[in-house]
């Protein structure tokens, strides 16, 4: 079994993360933030610790960090929430955004609560840039862009983006779904809320998420209910991260994904960004000249290690099946991303996508391009 | 013993953590009030000093609880 799919979500997961969701589970049973006594203490130390860690990761407070189930919610809290705290505006995002971006946008537009703008990315990031630029208006109070399209990979200008968003005094959120812990992503770059999941390149378990703000802008509660703190007041703590972490958290994930930021850090970014890009790199080496395959990769961008392709004469979904009838675990399809599809013109067949991690190696990648040779060559 | 009422349960932790920075021993702990359940911390005296040192870290205490009648 080689598997390929860590876009979707890391596996296997470092043994130091196991070992810290089994500990969590035999040690720190108790619901943190909730009762007195010294085991639920013990259980909040320990979720402090790895709120702490995952802000730090991202040049963040630790009262700053909200822990969510995925990126999607994050995301959802994001957007509806500086939404909702502002009234309605003109939000801008991009043609490469996954779904849980462009849908919550669509949704919000529908309730008549904002207007938004879909940016065209174009071929450079100076092509970027000013297509955002452009559609910047008079009441354009948020821009959503992801850090790294899950579809092709393209790594997208974020910091030269919240330099416009400072200019402007426009609230910048980053989709960091692909990108958190492959590339550096820090608060201190101007970004102003970071989406993560747990469970991707950070390498904690599924059911994790994260929220991290930099305070400057007012986010409103979307789901209301118990914190354990201010009990007795009728309305949502308005303090950060009990406002967003109503009801019992995913305690052992949230643990375990602290030690999924110190593995990365422990392995270093850019280390671990050079090794995945070789392997993406060896295969489109390897695979590029088989005239069968398409691989959507232009020159003069930059890239995440998530690389696309095509099987030209059939269908991705046909080609994902047939490789894992062979034991190669990869994604077809949309990749919940139709405007990234749209954009590439791959909405009709979608593509398979390859995307490796810390744990694949030189050897994954050729046994790949072998059977691709040997069925498309 | 003085109860140091607090924002939150995660303000609370990081308060520990804060003065442990400055050798000075707390423990976390819950009370409760007319305005529901409050987390803070515990510290045996002196706790102007440690409200003067959260606060220099940018932290807010809400209340000093004598602790006898801490709960």
């Amino acid at each position: 079994m080689i598997y390929l799919d860590n876009a979707a979500t890391t596996y296997p997961k470092p043994l130091a993360v196991l070992k810290s969701a089994e500990k969590a589970l035999y040690d720190y049973g108790a619901n943190p933030g909730r009762s007195g006594h010294r085991l639920s203490a013990k259980t909040s130390e320990q979720v402090f610790i790895a709120r702490d860690k995952c802000a730090a990761f991202f040049g963040g407070e630790a009262e700053n960090t909200v822990f969510t189930l995925n990126c999607t919610h994050a995301l959802n809290f994001a957007v509806k929430g500086v939404c909702a705290a502002i009234g309605k505006c003109h939000v801008i995002t991009t043609d490469l955004e996954h779904n849980s971006v462009i849908r919550p946008l669509h949704a919000l537009f529908k309730q008549n609560r904002i207007t938004y703008s879909i940016a065209d990315s174009g071929d450079t990031d100076d092509d970027l840039i000013s297509s955002v630029e452009a559609l910047i208006r008079r009441d354009t109070a948020v821009i959503v862009m992801t850090a790294g399209c899950n579809v092709n990979g393209r790594i997208t200008p974020l910091r030269e983006t919240a330099k416009l968003c400072k200019k402007h005094g426009i609230c910048l959120i980053a989709d960091c779904a692909q990108a958190a812990g492959v590339i550096p992503l820090s608060l201190q770059d101007g970004i102003n809320i970071i989406c993560a999941p747990g469970h991707k390149g950070m390498y904690g378990p599924m059911g994790t998420g994260l929220l991290i703000t930099d305070g400057k802008f007012p986010i409103s509660s979307l789901i209301e209910g118990g914190t354990g703190s201010v009990s007795g007041e009728i309305d949502q703590p308005a303090f950060l991260p009990d406002m967003l972490e109503s009801g019992t958290i995913n305690t052992p994930g949230a643990i375990a994904l602290g030690q999924g930021a110190d593995f990365v850090t422990s392995k270093g970014i850019d280390r671990i960004y050079a090794h995945e890009s070789a392997l993406c790199d060896l295969f489109e080496k390897q695979c590029g000249n088989i005239g069968k395959i398409r691989i959507f990769r232009a020159s003069g961008l930059k890239y995440l290690p998530v690389i696309s392709f095509i099987v030209q004469g059939e269908t991705s979904s046909a080609t994902a099946d047939m490789l894992s009838d062979n034991g190669f675990y990869l994604r077809g399809g949309l990749h919940c991303n139709f405007l990234a599809h749209k954009k590439q013109g791959t909405l009709e067949t979608g593509t398979v996508r390859l995307a490796p991690s810390v744990f694949n190696t030189r050897s994954d990648v050729m046994k790949l391009c072998d059977l691709l040779n040997k069925k498309y060559g | 013993m003085y109860f140091i009422v607090l924002q939150s349960s995660t303000a609370a932790q990081k308060a520990k953590r804060l003065l442990g920075g400055y050798k000075i021993s707390s423990s976390v702990g819950k009370i409760s009030t007319k305005k529901g359940c409050r987390f803070g911390i515990y510290v045996s005296d002196n706790p102007d000093k440690a409200c003067r040192l959260l606060s220099l870290n940018g932290m807010n205490c809400i209340e000093i609880r004598n602790g006898g009648d801490a709960g």
